[in-house]
């Protein structure tokens, strides 16, 4: 019989030197010997605790001392306490130090948070893999004429959601529909919080294995008539509700119904590939739906309806391929084509329900990791800075605790505890900065308030786990020098006048340079993103936005269709009304993605022949098209001028085809959607470039007569003053026609909405850029006044010898100022060859912007020489008499 | 080191030296026999680490004895106690006596 695998093991692991024969011997001699007493369970027991209590016994008696007795806790300490006292020499800059990497600490945790929050989570699916959302376009012949935004929604009337569930008995399916609105409280009168909103079907969470963390989620039972049941998410109960749990079982008012709350989602549920956040609660379709038609009959004369376009999933059941579920949705989808437009042709298309991050999120997520990483460089290197100096001035007495028998391990773990001290005061120092500038970070980025943006246990440990990491780091450099001191040098060296070792001042120089570098880089992205934003807030759009209001006319009720010109006309009546138009795209109404075609992004405003008069859009040849080509039908377009250029160089574009601006034959015309247009299409004119929307300068636009008037809205010239005209266009428009329903905009509102993202961007690249200039100013103070302390015995001599105290200040100056010079350069030239990256994000401005390249390395030179200025004027004011006294 | 006062342990290791016989005296019998007379299990490294003490203190001594071949060949340390051992166990045993007679005696 042997002994257990377990105490042979733990028995090898102790470290028992020369005895192990011996001990081995011995514990195998009683566990023979218990085995024989009491049985081999007891032996083998007995064993296992025997082995563990020997691995406590590591060495031999003649080295075993009163502190080894104390233990590795104690030492600790010790380490600790000295520590302590020994920072607190520099007090002052230590703080300053600390206080940097709290800072980046926090900066970084409340990034990454709020990173977090916003696109790492996923759907919170189980087993995601069987999941897929099926997209299906009625009509389409190939996968191609599915659109991006077709295919990311998988969009399918309701009605057709009953026929797909029915009659696809290989898949689960499920749907939900994306809605918005206000919701309240019962409790108090306070203000609603427009949310967006999931209204599912009742087996959603079932099929998708989506788990609340308080009462329960919805179920088929929910989903009938008359139940009012909804499920509130944690990130909308935390941050609306007061996280209060007994609003399970109470009831919230969305929109003008009131529902029971059954449950809290957990905050991984709901995010999605095509929305960043999860919505803040859900309902089911059916009650979202009787809503609806109950608001819609209160209309009198108006025939409710309700089919909205619902977003798919599917998880294929155990034991059917997907090709087997594709098949049979294709057929499902076929038959709906077929009695919809009589033709059986139907496209459907499975995606991964959970998909991995695009890829533009993954290119900001990138950016922004690289730049948060950046700035807990910055910090990571004023901690090793601070230590290398305080590691610098310590040398006599690193030297004389090796000579009277320190080891070389001792005292680098004196360094180390050191550094990993500092650490983690600044990480716990971090997480409070975090906590506190988290609510205000996510109100600057405009997050919901349906996500939670509180770090998890995960971001929390990856923040722990680095911030130890780079206490270890920072301290890697001093502590490597100490294991390399030479005692005799460091005893004999006067620390006061010995010039420093060449490496670490070399070091030192490179760790400030970087400094210098990372900083003007984020100054000057700074720099450039507040220019974009001032840039685009007074661009010329080629246009005056001034006076232009833009209204939406839908009407309700049977016999809607009015004729656009009457309304035209009813508008004109207004006094306060200049001109008066249709488009489809007037200009800041809502963001236009350009169609590519013949290898350019190009836009398309299908307009009533007024529209040009009315924007003020100038005309450069040929003409503008008329009413009468409108009512004929005639074959015209207008392009603006940079399409001019673009397709037709330097020809006259006057009588040309648009089959150029195609890229198709002349015989086959259009056949995109909307964007479908005859053969033999001309152009009659080219009109000013105009910018339409942020991003879209100059936009390259066709131009044609407005055929299909439900989709156009009308645009309107006012006199004077855009808030009047507005009331006075719906007023008329309403007693005209109690059934139109104009809802109006202000173009120069959306203008300041397209501006927001930007200035957001800005503010957070300030802020970001500050912090980063602050940590570089902290590391120039700790690093100068480090040098005029250890130089104060040369500066003596110098003063002693003549030198003015200018003379001194210079010097230290241009020494420190020096390694500011070279990682100015290299940033600016990295900033000057990176900046193709931030190109996309800048608007009316180029990213080499002499303006904010050199308003960057103002701030930057301004502060290096003030942070080293502060500390360099007490290298002047030495006392020449210090050195006779010193002998 | 010398004249340092026993833990409760140590003062029984000290005891369980004297009291298995002189030739047999080893880690595993002292353990042994510890077992048995305080009826309660003691665990090897335990015994190691106070005898390690004691010599250390002074109190007891050990030395190799040959190879047997119950062992496997491999040799057993014996433990024998000095006389500054035997000294400090009777002080140990004075203090106690000591205080139960004051106890008794009330």
């Amino acid at each position: 019989m042997r002994p257990p695998l377990l105490g042979r093991v733990l028995l090898r692991m102790c470290r028992l030197g020369d005895r192990r024969d011996e001990v081995d011997a011995d514990l195998l001699d009683l566990f023979e010997r218990r085995a024989r007493a009491r049985g081999p369970a007891f032996a083998r027991r007995r064993y296992i605790g025997d082995a563990l209590s020997l691995c406590r016994l590591r060495r031999t008696p003649e080295v075993i001392t009163d502190e080894d007795r104390r233990g590795g806790l104690d030492k600790m300490g010790h380490d600790i306490l000295f520590a302590v006292r020994v920072f607190r020499r520099h007090a002052g800059l230590l703080s300053l130090t600390v206080g940097g990497l709290a800072l980046a600490i926090g900066v970084a945790t409340t990034a990454l948070s709020a990173l977090n929050a916003a696109t790492m989570r996923g759907m919170g699916i189980s087993a995601p893999e069987t999941v897929f959302r099926i997209a299906s376009i009625a009509g389409a012949t190939d996968r191609a004429e599915l659109t991006e935004r077709s295919r990311i929604f998988g969009e399918w009337a309701y009605a057709h959601y009953g026929r797909l569930a029915a009659d696809v008995p290989s898949m689960q399916i499920v749907s939900s529909y994306l809605a918005e609105g206000d919701v309240r409280s019962t409790r108090e009168t306070s203000q609603p919080w427009h949310v967006l909103y999931n209204a599912v079907s009742g087996n959603y969470f079932d099929v998708l294995g989506m788990r609340a963390v308080a009462g329960r989620m919805l179920n088929p039972s929910d989903d009938r008539p008359g139940v009012r049941t909804i499920v509130v998410g944690e990130g909308f109960w935390r941050n609306a509700l007061g996280a209060d749990r007994s609003i399970v079982g109470s009831s919230l008012i969305v929109g003008t119904e009131t529902y029971t709350v059954v449950g809290i989602a957990g905050r991984e549920n709901g995010s999605s590939p095509t929305r960043h956040f999860p919505p803040a609660l859900w309902m089911t379709l059916t009650a979202h739906g009787e809503t609806r038609i109950r608001e819609q009959s209160d209309v009198p004369g108006a025939t409710p309806r309700w089919n909205p376009p619902v977003e798919v999933l599917g998880r294929v059941k155990p034991g059917v391929t997907r090709a087997q579920a594709e098949s049979e949705v294709s057929g499902v989808a076929a038959s709906l084509a077929l009695s919809a437009n009589g033709n059986a042709k139907a496209v459907v298309q499975f995606e991964p329900a959970e998909r991995p991050m695009r890829r533009n999120t993954a290119v900001v997520v990138t950016i922004f990791v690289v730049i948060v990483a950046l700035v807990v460089l910055l910090a990571c290197a004023n901690v090793t800075n601070l230590l290398l100096a305080s590691a610098a001035s310590r040398r006599r007495e690193i030297g004389t605790r090796l000579a009277i028998g320190a080891s070389r391990g001792q005292v680098v773990r004196q360094l180390m505890t050191e550094s990993l001290l500092l650490s983690s005061i600044a990480l716990a120092a971090g997480v409070v900065v975090a906590n506190l500038a988290l609510p205000a970070f996510a109100r600057l980025i405009q997050i919901p308030p349906a996500v939670d943006v509180s770090p998890d246990l995960r971001l929390f440990i990856v923040i722990a786990v680095s911030s130890l990491a780079i206490g270890l780091l920072a301290g890697l450099a001093p502590a490597r020098w100490a294991y390399h001191a030479d005692v005799t040098a460091a005893l004999k060296s006067d620390q006061t006048s010995a010039p420093l070792p060449l490496p670490r001042a070399r070091l030192r120089s490179i760790l400030i340079g970087g400094q210098a570098a990372i900083s003007i880089l984020l100054l000057v992205l700074a720099a450039l993103l507040t220019r974009s934003v001032v840039e685009s807030a007074y661009a010329d759009l080629g246009f005056d936005l001034n006076r232009i209001v833009t209204a939406s006319i839908s009407t309700r009720g049977p016999g809607s269709s009015i004729d656009p010109a009457t309304i035209r006309d009813v508008v004109l009546r207004v006094p306060e009304v200049e001109a008066a138009a249709f488009a489809t795209a007037p200009p800041f109404a809502g963001v236009m993605s350009p169609q590519r075609l013949n290898g350019a992004g190009i836009y398309r405003n299908d307009t009533s022949p007024e529209y040009f008069a009315t924007v003020g859009i100038r005309l450069l040849r040929g003409r503008f098209y008329t009413a009468d080509d409108a009512r004929s039908g005639a074959r015209v377009a207008v392009i603006s001028e940079r399409l001019a250029e673009m397709m037709f160089d330097s020809e006259d574009p006057i009588g040309q085809d648009m089959s150029r601006v195609w890229g198709r034959p002349a015989s086959e015309g259009l056949a995109l959607g909307p964007w479908r247009t005859p053969a033999g299409t001309q152009v009659i004119g080219v009109v000013a470039n105009i910018t339409p929307q942020l991003g879209a300068d100059d936009a390259p636009t066709i131009y044609m007569p407005l055929t299909q008037s439900n989709v156009a809205r009308l645009v309107v010239r006012a006199r004077t003053n855009t808030a009047v005209v507005g009331r006075q266009i719906v007023d008329t428009l309403v007693t005209f026609d109690p059934r139109l329903r104009p809802i109006v905009a202000v173009p120069e509102d959306g203008l300041r909405q397209q501006l927001e993202r930007p200035r957001m961007l800005a503010q957070l690249a300030v802020v970001v850029g500050a912090i980063a200039l602050m940590l570089a100013a902290i590391g120039l103070v700790g690093v100068t006044s480090f040098v005029v302390e250890q130089r104060s015995h040369e500066m003596t001599v110098r003063r002693a010898l003549g030198a003015s105290e200018r003379q001194l200040i210079e010097l230290i100056l241009r020494d420190n100022l020096k390694p500011v010079a070279i990682g100015l350069t290299i940033g600016l030239l990295a900033s000057l060859a990176g900046g193709r990256i931030v190109q996309g994000a800048l608007h009316g401005t180029s990213p080499r912007d002499p303006v904010a390249l050199v308003a960057a390395t103002i701030v930057l030179v301004a502060v290096a020489v003030v942070a080293t200025l502060v500390p360099s004027r007490r290298a002047g004011r030495v006392d020449p008499a210090q050195l006779l006294k010193q002998g | 080191m010398k004249g340092e006062r026993l833990g409760e342990f140590e003062e029984l290791l000290l005891l369980a030296a004297q009291a298995v016989p002189d030739e047999e005296c080893s880690v595993v019998e002292i353990q042994q026999y510890l077992e048995r007379v305080t009826e309660r299990s003691v665990s090897l490294g335990a015994v190691y680490a106070g005898l390690d003490r004691l010599e250390l203190k002074g109190c007891v001594r050990s030395t190799l004895g040959e190879a047997t071949r119950q062992r496997g060949g491999k040799r057993k340390r014996i433990f024998s106690v000095t006389g500054e051992g035997k000294r400090v166990a009777r002080d140990a045993r004075r203090v106690r006596d000591a205080i139960w007679r004051t106890i008794e005696g009330q």
